[in-house]
């Protein structure tokens, strides 16, 4: 095979094999400590679970060729289908597990009031409505220039 | 309890689309594995 086309399918099925561990290690904690134990790691899971998604469609309908495009195969329908997922899930809740604010201020060192100055900054970005903020605008506004 | 809710089908439906990525990994695999080109096979 091309090695144009193995490399991709090669790096996205290590995903879809890194993903199904933390999947099955979730649920696996689901079934011990109850199901609203795990919600961070259930919006880490909502993130990249959709996102993996997308790109591993948008590499088939590649591989494919034209037909991957066409109806002829599922492949159109399926991206169509959970691209939306990623516009409706995403920014509701799915994102707060993976947000600076879950990961700095719910943990140790912020509490301790290390970062507490961070913390509250980001927790202010997200009240006023920029939602969760990327690291880069993070450090951004530690720095004063937001 | 609601939250309990929410939580199992939103694992739910990372699981699916967990399965609809493997699948069409899969399927690419073995697509480009039967495909030829140019009157040869890719590998």
């Amino acid at each position: 095979m091309n090695q144009a086309i193995q490399f991709p399918l090669a790096e996205l099925h290590t995903q879809c094999e890194m993903v199904r561990a933390l999947l099955y290690k979730t649920a696996d904690l689901m079934d011990k400590r109850g199901a609203s134990s795990q919600a961070e790691q259930i919006a880490m899971l909502n993130l990249w679970a959709n996102r993996l998604c997308c790109d591993a469609l948008d590499r088939a309908i590649q591989v494919h060729g034209g037909m991957g495009y066409s109806r002829e195969y599922p492949f159109e329908h399926l991206y169509r289908h959970h691209r939306r997922y990623r516009i409706t899930e995403a920014p509701k809740r799915s994102r707060r597990g993976a947000s600076p604010a879950s990961c700095f201020g719910t943990m140790g060192a912020a509490r301790e009031g290390t970062h507490e100055r961070t913390a509250r900054r980001v927790k202010i970005i997200e009240i006023v409505g920029l939602g969760p903020v990327p690291f880069g605008s993070m450090l951004l506004a530690d720095m004063g220039a937001t | 309890m609601a939250l309990r809710f929410i939580n199992e089908n939103r694992i739910r439906q990372a699981a699916a689309s967990l399965g609809v990525a493997q699948m069409s990994v899969n399927a690419s695999v073995q697509y480009a594995q039967k495909r030829i080109m140019r009157g040869k096979r890719w590998r």
